[in-house]
């Protein structure tokens, strides 16, 4: 096999359709570009609520009755309860000082005496910031020795946490239909772009050219321009990253798995469009036998 | 070298051609004549396998249609040289590579095929038009094209469908000259036309007469 031969003659056609591959590449990159945008979109507006959920925490306030000597001991108790990611003891002193500090005023002064609790802030773990699951740590929390009360105030959180299991499939069926758009239109403007050329494939048929020998150019072709396409795609989301980044101080960082998946979506569906367009017309007339 | 068995190509009730029995040996010039859709384009079609008998059997060289594979046809078509009236020039490339892509595509190395390429447009008078793309070139340039690149795989036979179809008085002589040249090489030539005056003009060859689909003499 020339392989040299059928390399360069991909090259070829391209050059001699110079002005359908450049519209075959832009269209490439143009639909490659949402296909990012939405991967970007999608994973901040994920990585923002996982954040949001991982905020979630629940204050314990102790009877007055617990002693210093058993926080460590009620510390272990609460951090081995399912869902609890974190601990922090707040005494009610620390509590106190930092309040007076922040209102310039000595509370206890005018109160008599330190009228706040010791806490537990009890930070979640994300898979547990249901409503279900914050019951149950409640009622273990409850259930220790020293707790008197506990207080939630994370609700809105909870709330959104709900949304966003409608938000994860509406945010599927989003990115399915811009997956069969781009499928769709990439695969056809690459087809439609070896079909201007059916009576090229008529005349290599016609002397003696190989099925193989017709395929790898037109299959190359196809490659090179789903490569060039997914390349302009990268460009312009990099760019499109860099100036939101820098003009909007939003770290809107794409990672190199984008990168990479955009230049797979665009080297495989130009090579699926033009593997359809050639078998196509390679077997436009079959023999009977 | 080419003999059909009884073949009948059927498109649809009463067209296509029905039970023709032929047959060309080597180096034979034979005139296939008959009118618009008496089925000429189809005989020559069923030589390069381009259509399969409906029933009966065509032979060409060591093949037949009844066991032929689709994976023989591209080195069948390699001994087969064909030109039509329209040509069928890539009219994206020039005379040259025109000409050598039907030696490219069997594989043979760049310096041959350079070769060869020089040597048959010399011989055709294209030799200077060689960087031209079909669309400068006149109706029988064209044609002197095709018939290059019909040639350089040393077919057995070349079938000529109205090759003469789109070409002036002058054009068609010299059309008709080269492929007399071509047959005294050796080269078996059929060529399909409706142009009475062509066949008036060259009386020694043979000629067979189709009809409706049918072989009338
Ligand atoms: N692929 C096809 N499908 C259906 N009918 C066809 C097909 N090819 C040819 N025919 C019909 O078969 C008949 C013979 O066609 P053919 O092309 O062999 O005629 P021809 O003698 O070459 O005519 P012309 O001189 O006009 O080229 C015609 O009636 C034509 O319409
Ligand atoms: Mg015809």
């Amino acid at each position: 096999m020339d392989l040299i031969f059928l390399i360069q003659e991909a090259f070829d056609g391209l050059k001699r359709t110079k002005y359908a591959s450049l519209i075959t590449v832009s269209t490439i990159g143009i639909c490659l570009v949402l296909v990012g945008t939405y991967f970007v979109v999608s994973k901040k507006s994920d990585d923002f609520l996982e954040e949001l959920k991982s905020k979630i925490s629940l204050q314990v306030f102790l009877q007055n009755t617990v002693t210093e000597s058993q926080i460590p001991n009620l510390t272990q108790k609460i951090k081995r309860i399912e869902g609890v990611a974190e601990v922090n003891f707040t005494s009610k002193k620390d509590a106190i000082e930092k309040l007076s500090n922040e209102m310039k005023t000595d509370l206890i002064s005018i109160a008599g005496y330190n009228p706040l609790q010791d806490e537990f802030t009890v930070l979640l773990l994300p898979n547990f910031s249901d409503e279900n699951s914050i019951k149950k740590i409640k009622i273990n929390l409850q259930n220790l020795e020293g707790v008197e009360t506990i207080e939630f105030n994370n609700s809105l959180i909870v709330q959104i946490g709900k949304f966003q299991e409608n938000y994860k499939k509406i945010n599927l069926m989003i990115g399915i239909l811009i997956g069969i758009f781009a499928v769709i239109l990439i695969t056809n403007t690459v087809r439609l772009s070896i079909a201007a050329r059916s009576k090229t494939i008529e005349i290599m048929k016609l002397i003696g050219a190989t099925n193989l020998f017709i395929r790898i150019p037109f299959l190359l072709e196809g490659i090179i321009q789903g490569l060039l396409g997914s390349l302009l795609s990268i460009l312009a989301v990099f760019f499109a990253a860099k100036f939101i980044g820098d003009n909007f101080n939003f770290d809107f960082s794409v990672s190199r798995q984008t990168y990479l998946t955009l230049v797979f979506l665009g080297i495989s569906l130009g090579f699926i469009g033009s593997l359809i367009a050639v078998e196509k017309f390679l077997g436009a007339k079959k023999n009977k036998s | 070298m080419v003999e059909f068995k009884n073949v009948t190509i059927k498109y649809s009730e009463n067209v296509g051609i029905f039970n023709v029995n032929l047959s060309i040996g080597k180096g034979e010039f034979v005139f296939l004549l008959g009118d618009s859709g008496a089925g000429k384009s189809t005989i020559l079609k069923a030589i390069y396998f381009d259509e399969i008998p409906t029933s009966g059997e065509v032979i060409f060289a060591e093949h037949s249609s009844l066991t032929l594979k689709n994976k023989e046809l591209p080195f069948i078509r390699r001994k087969i040289g064909v030109v039509f009236y329209d040509f069928k020039l890539l009219e994206d490339r020039n005379v040259f590579e025109n000409v050598a892509f039907a030696l490219r595509v069997t594989q043979m190395p760049r310096k041959q095929v350079k070769i060869k390429t020089l040597k048959i447009l010399t011989e055709m008078g294209l030799v200077q038009q060689r960087y031209k793309m079909p669309n400068n070139l006149s109706a029988g340039e064209k044609q002197k094209v095709a018939i290059a690149r019909a040639l350089i795989n040393e077919p057995y036979i070349l079938l000529a469908d109205e090759p003469t179809g789109n070409l002036d008085i002058a054009s068609e002589r010299e059309i008709i000259e080269i492929l007399k040249k071509v047959n005294l090489r050796g080269t078996a030539v059929l060529m399909a036309t409706h142009n009475t005056r062509i066949v008036e003009e060259n009386t020694s060859f043979q000629k067979i007469y189709l009809s409706k689909g049918k072989i009338t003499g």
